[in-house]
């Protein structure tokens, strides 16, 4: 997906009865620094739950992990997850 | 004013290029050099990708291997880039000198200014347009991509001199959100195309050089010497070039980082023998 004023975004997703037990996200943005991107993967994991529990876990390793998103936000993250959850075999949002 | 160092370097191998950007970074946060800019090319042609970007989507691989095109994944984000003709250029500046801004936004502005600078000068009508581009007429002519290191600031892009669309989208996978947004002829432009076949010519690369040298030096308060590597750098260069940019491996497992601390640059971990 690609929400307005940002850059491309990929998330993909390993479920299994109904729990993210992998995460990919993937696309043209920017994240600082660099391997942070591992820590909102993992931030992915767990019970697909709601859109606000998902960013909650996403704004935690934000603030954890003193990360800094450029061209992508958590909001996008959460979107593009729960679209890939909805979509489970695809995977692909 | 303040002496910073100018590379000009030969075309080079797409690994190699990656690599030298590596170990540049590296010695600047060993204070072993002074903030550099480095203005390169390509030969032969390569591309690039993000960071975050995953080979398998962004890339046909069996179109790069059978026009000999290397594919390299990057150490900065953004997306992927055919380098063929076009100049590219890389800054390193410490993050703590008076030039590099805290905020990532208004660095990536700032370095890209003397791009505007430049294509002004030339008599075209760029803009920047955050987050990283440079843009003539509403199409991209120069793209940037940044990564904060070891207490370094590298930021590289590219000015495109001319630009084969037709190939470019050959080898990539043109997203349905891309294609969305226009043709290729329409969202990328070049210097060819905007100036004609005089920036063919054997004499403009250099005093397109010598331009944007001078438009570094004007935003960012300082001046410039000429030089080369040094021993230290070359050898870093030819490791990370062995040992990282010229491994499949690299560009497809996010796992494995380059490390900094202590010696040589080396990855974090051991690849398989088949690696």
């Amino acid at each position: 997906m690609k929400a307005p004023g940002e850059k491309l975004l990929r998330v993909r997703l390993d479920i299994n009865g109904g729990t993210v037990s992998a995460a990919r996200i993937s696309g043209d943005f920017f994240i600082h620094p660099e391997e942070a991107v591992a820590m909102l993967e993992d931030a992915l994991k767990g019970p697909c739950g709601t859109r606000a529990a998902v960013l909650a876990r996403l704004e935690k390793a934000v603030i954890s992990g003193n990360i800094e998103l450029v061209g992508l936000s958590i909001v996008s993250i959460a979107d593009c997850t729960l679209r890939a959850a909805s979509m489970r075999d695809a995977g692909d949002g | 004013m303040e002496k910073w160092r100018l590379i000009l370097d030969p075309p080079r191998r797409g690994p190699v290029n990656m690599a030298i950007d590596l170990a540049l970074l590296r010695s600047l946060s060993l204070r072993a050099c002074r903030p550099t800019l480095r203005l390169y090319s390509w030969e032969p042609p390569a591309l690039t990708i993000g960071y975050f970007q995953r080979i398998e989507e962004e890339v046909r691989e069996e179109e790069c291997r059978r026009e000999g095109v290397t594919v390299i994944r990057r150490v900065t984000g953004g997306g992927a880039v055919l380098h063929e003709h076009e100049i590219t250029y890389s800054v390193f500046i410490p993050l703590s000198h008076r030039a590099a801004p805290q905020s990532i936004r208004e660095s990536y502005e700032l370095l890209c200014l003397p791009i505007v600078d430049t294509l002004r000068g030339l008599g075209l009508d760029a803009e920047f347009k955050p987050v990283n581009d440079v843009l003539v007429h509403g199409a991209k002519v120069s793209g940037s991509a940044q990564t904060r290191r070891e207490g370094v600031l590298l930021q590289h892009g590219t000015l495109l001199v001319d630009v084969d669309a037709e190939r470019m989208f050959r080898l990539l996978n043109v997203t349905k959100e891309k294609s969305a947004s226009g043709t290729p002829e329409g969202r990328v432009t070049s210097l060819r195309r905007l100036l004609g076949g005089c920036v063919m010519e054997k004499g403009f690369a250099p005093e397109l050089s010598v331009r944007l040298a001078r438009a570094f030096e004007a935003r960012l308060g300082c001046s410039f010497e000429e030089g080369g590597l040094d021993a230290g750098e070359r050898e870093d260069a030819v490791r990370m070039e062995k040992e990282l940019f010229d491994l499949e491996a690299w560009n497809r497992d996010r796992s494995i980082r380059p490390v900094f601390t202590g010696g040589p640059v080396k990855r974090s971990r051991a690849l398989p023998a088949s690696s």
